[in-house]
């Protein structure tokens, strides 16, 4: 099994109950197709408490740190297509998100808004830029395709998210794959195309997140694979008044390794969504239920870690259950 | 841009138009001597001898082609025509490909062009892909290994390679034609001519060659996986050279040379990709003019005029990248020189100023490179000696002066030895000091010293032994890297990379009553290391450069039987380091069989006899065996007096 998250059980199979907030980028008003790679505040790209980091050259209309997209073209490899995610749209089919491109490390800041300069940022969702994705699908001039002329060696391109707290950077790290090709079965190599969960509430509280881009296609001039991927929902723990709160949905989940039934109790009775989505971006299973209590069977299901997605009212819950 | 595509269509139009041109004139003007002279019937048809054999095969740091190796041999450009000899590394990966050179590790761009003494290179990147050179367009080309910035200029560190157009007729008034056609694996076609006249007091040369090959070869990766097959490998090139030389009097000549190409090349997958459908385009125009007149105090007055405007296109549809460059050049050179006794000397002046364009300059850019040079040869009994001086100014900047002390000595009829002191520099180009982002205008340009000894050794008439070490330290080495905290590459200047190495060469002939034997084999090794740290990209002190054999080696045989001739050779080349993964040592042979009737020469070619799976360039694979039919017809025809 891919190994992909560094939590303790006890975290993984953790409810996260508390306030949060999502900086989903909408409020850059971006229409689909649209872009924008320039910060002209010079003080990154806010949404929320956050900051995103943006060098724009206008001599060359080049940039580096972050860029905010609207892109849909999930067809057309190479640096053209620089600014699309693979997911064709934000999570959930929202219209904006975030591009990430840096030779070395990228940062998310929290600003100092309402008084908070720190935060725990409890994940994000986040998949491959079309670039990227293709150059690892197809190779190009500079990089390899993944799984090489044998389609056998042990590719990969992941993301690795430390933090940064009273300037100090933490040892502790989560890393997410975007691509693995390392399992003995080839059948599980993927290079992620769907929007997927990353929990780094780990990582705990931070005063600015660290990512830096890790691939097995290394030359002496450092990483081959675009350094590109995108991102969408940062869910902090609500700290600020500007933020649009989302309250936490109070929900039971039990058991947590699951063989085959797995029981969802609300105290509310609209109607409830559930979506069961894997490490890899798929999502594998759907239902919707009213009433305070659904149950979900997971019989079918193969082993092993699944992100639980269940939302009432706009209210949201993330976890991660065990399927045995 | 928009400027860029006008002039690239324009250019094409031009060529067209020049070429028709220049063709009818040279037809009226042929066809206009006929008139006047008439052939001479009791003369017969002139052959040269049969021969497939490569003068450029061993034992010495200068090696040269004539005109009759160049038409005869089965390589159309010069970057193939390099391949395989000595302390040379083309860095090419299929025929016809981009090829660009490296003398003795020293890498790409730190060797000099010249093409009738003027620079070639170009100064944008500094380097010349020699791809684009079709050999049909030269009537000699050499190497000198060792560099000589005294005489070359900026980038004469590893070595100089001359092109040159030279009036190579034999008769004194008469009509010479060849033509050499090949055809072989992989689509691969290539026709070539040359026509001269000369006449009274004139000399026209005009060269025409097309070249093309699809090079659609399939090849294995490895036994258990299926076969695949080069796509978008194929190119196509055509080219014109017109030379026109007019001998005003016995003192005093005027010289016109007039070159244009174009090129079309696509640019195949790597073997980690799957598609490509990337694909250059250059064309340019070279024109050349040079004056020369004796005084009667016996001093040489030589004055080269030219012009040279590159364009090349680079277009990848898949990837949305299109990159449109263009370059233009004025070179001047003025040089007065005089051969007094057994010395000679020359003293002179030369101007280039180039103007380049390209989405990555901010605007256009220009270089202007000003230079005064000497040269002194003195040649004794036992002694000769030369010596170089050379002094660049860049744009403002003074750069050191350049140059080369060296002598050999004729210690008896068996043994010379000889030595040289050779002080270098190599002017960064318009991209290292302007590309954005990168670019750095602060860049001070690459020197250092180099030292040679050498030893030939001729024990009996037939054989032939030779040895040379050399050692060179290029400082301020330019080196494009990722420096702390920066988001992109820039140039910068590195401490020190040290070259050193040794070459041996030893052949040895056999003549007997109606065949003749020709044993020759090379052996080089090459030290070139950086001797400085650097993370990205990660170099260690003590590690060699990218892309330099450590040991190469050719063994090979001639034999020739009236009019047959066989030539076999096997090269060696040690493994390299590349930017990714290093590439394995490889050993690939060749076989040339050739058979003269009356004014054609007949020739077959094996290339990678042994089918050897070899890499030169990383993620490329060269081609395995591969077959090529050639037909030369050379006939030369004096006018009646």
């Amino acid at each position: 099994m891919k190994t992909i998250f560094t939590l303790t059980i006890s975290i993984l199979l953790g409810t996260i109950l508390c306030g949060q907030t999502i900086a989903d980028f909408e409020n850059f008003g971006l229409a689909p197709g649209e872009n924008i790679n320039e910060d002209t505040s010079g003080d990154g790209f806010r949404v929320l408490d956050l900051a995103l980091q943006n060098e724009y050259n206008a001599n060359y209309d080049s940039w580096s740190g972050w860029a905010i997209s609207a892109d849909t073209d999930t067809t057309t490899p190479g640096f053209g297509n620089q600014y699309s995610a693979m997911a064709g749209a934000g999570f959930e089919n929202s219209t904006t998100y975030a591009v990430s491109y840096a030779f070395g490390e990228n940062i998310i800041g929290v600003v100092d808004g309402a008084g908070v300069d720190e935060t725990t940022v409890l994940g994000m969702y986040v998949t491959n830029n079309a670039y990227a994705y293709y150059s690892m699908l197809d190779g190009d001039a500079y990089a390899k395709k993944f799984g090489g002329i044998t389609g056998e060696d042990p590719d990969f391109y992941s993301i690795i998210f430390k933090k940064y707290l009273d300037g100090v950077l933490s040892t502790d790290s989560v890393e997410f794959f975007l691509a693995d090709f390392r399992a003995a079965n080839s059948d599980e190599d993927y290079i992620l195309k769907d929007w997927t969960w990353v929990d780094l509430s780990s990582l705990g509280l931070l005063d600015s997140l660290s990512i830096v881009m890790n691939s097995s296609d290394v030359g002496s001039f450092g990483i081959n694979t675009p350094l590109y991927f995108c991102v969408d929902n940062i869910t902090v723990e609500n700290t600020s008044v500007s933020s649009t709160e989302i309250k936490a949905l109070e929900v039971d989940i039990f058991p947590n390794l699951v063989s085959e039934n797995l029981t969802i109790s609300l105290v509310a009775g609209a109607k409830t969504e559930v979506k069961l989505v894997s490490l890899n971006g798929e999502i594998v299973f759907t239902q919707s239920f009213f009433g305070g209590r659904g149950e979900v069977n997971l019989s079918e299901l193969t082993s092993g870690m699944y992100i639980l997605n269940v939302s009432q009212d706009g209210k949201i819950m993330s976890t991660k259950i065990i399927k045995q | 841009m928009l400027y860029s595509v006008l002039l690239i269509h324009d250019m094409t139009t031009f060529f067209k138009g020049t070429c028709f041109l220049i063709f009818t004139i040279w037809c009226f003007t042929a066809l206009g001597q006929v008139d006047t002279m008439a052939l001479d019937s009791t003369q017969e048809l002139t052959l040269s001898a049969v021969t497939v054999v490569s003068s450029a095969r061993s034992s010495t740091a200068n090696r040269q082609w004539s005109e009759e190796e160049l038409v005869r041999g089965n390589r159309s450009n010069i970057g193939d025509l390099l391949q395989g000899s000595g302390s040379v590394h083309v860095k090419s990966y299929v025929p016809g490909g981009i090829a660009t050179v490296s003398l003795r590790g020293a890498g790409t761009g730190r060797n000099s062009t010249t093409w009738n003494g003027m620079p070639l290179q170009g100064s944008t990147l500094g380097l010349l892909d020699y791809s684009l050179i079709n050999v049909m367009l030269m009537e000699q080309v050499g190497v000198e290994l060792g560099g000589d910035a005294g005489r070359y200029g900026t980038g004469s560190i590893g070595g100089n390679v001359a092109l040159n157009n030279r009036r190579d007729f034999t008769l004194d008034e008469g009509f010479s034609f060849s033509s050499k056609t090949q055809a072989g694996s992989f689509g691969r076609f290539q026709q070539a001519a040359k026509f001269s006249l000369d006449k009274g007091k004139w000399w026209l040369s005009t060269r025409l060659a097309y070249d093309a090959a699809k090079n659609n070869f399939a090849f294995e990766l490895r036994s258990d996986l299926p076969k695949k097959v080069n796509t978008n490998a194929a190119y196509e090139q055509l080219s014109f050279l017109q030379s026109i030389v007019y001998n005003a009097s016995a003192n005093q000549s005027l010289s016109l040379h007039f070159w244009t190409q174009y090129n079309y090349r696509e640019v195949p997958p790597t073997l980690v990709q799957n598609i490509s459908d990337a694909a250059v385009n250059d064309d340019f125009v070279r024109l050349q003019m040079i004056h020369e007149r004796v005084y009667d105090a016996g001093i040489m007055w030589k004055n080269t005029l030219s012009y040279l405007a590159d364009n090349n296109k680079f277009d990848d549809p898949r990837n949305g990248i299109v990159g449109i460059n263009t370059s233009r050049q004025w070179y001047g050179k003025s040089k007065l020189s005089k051969t007094v006794d057994n010395s000679y000397w020359e003293l002179g002046v030369s101007n280039r100023y180039t103007t380049a364009t390209t989405i990555n300059y901010e605007s256009g850019r220009t270089q202007n490179q000003l230079n005064v040079f000497a040269y002194y040869a003195l040649n004794l009994e036992l002694w000769d000696f030369t010596a170089s001086l050379r002094q660049e100014w860049l744009d403002k900047n003074v750069h050191p002066i350049s140059g080369k002390l060296a002598a050999t000595y004729q210690v008896n009829e068996e043994l010379a030895l000889g030595a040289s002191l050779n002080r270098f520099y190599r002017s960064p180009g318009l991209n290292d000091q302007y590309w954005a982002p990168g670019g750095n205008i602060n860049l001070t340009p690459e020197r250092g010293w180099g030292a040679e000894f050498s030893l030939i050794y001729k024990p009996v008439k037939q054989l032939n032994f030779s040895a040379i070490v050399y050692q060179k330290r290029i400082e301020n080495w330019i080196q494009w890297g990722l420096l702390e905290s920066a988001d992109f590459f820039s140039a910068i200047n590195l401490p020190l990379v040290w070259s050193r190495g040794l070459e041996v060469a030893l052949d040895y002939r056999i003549e007997m009553e109606k065949s003749s034997w020709y044993l020759y084999s090379a052996y080089q090794y090459n030290r070139s290391t950086y001797e400085f740290e650097l993370s990205n990209p990660a170099i260690k002190s003590g590690e060699q450069t990218f892309y330099a054999p450590v040991n190469q080696a050719q063994i090979g045989v001639e034999w020739i039987l009236k009019n047959w001739s066989a030539k076999y050779q096997q090269q060696y080349q040690s493994s390299v380091r590349t930017f990714t993964e290093p590439l394995d040592a490889w050993s690939t042979g060749m076989l040339a069989i050739g058979y003269q009737y009356r004014d054609t020469y007949y020739s077959l070619n094996v290339d990678n006899i042994w089918n050897t799976k070899y890499q030169i360039v990383e993620r490329r694979i060269n081609p395995g065996r591969r077959f090529s039919l050639g037909m030369n017809i050379n006939l030369d025809q004096k006018f009646k007096k």
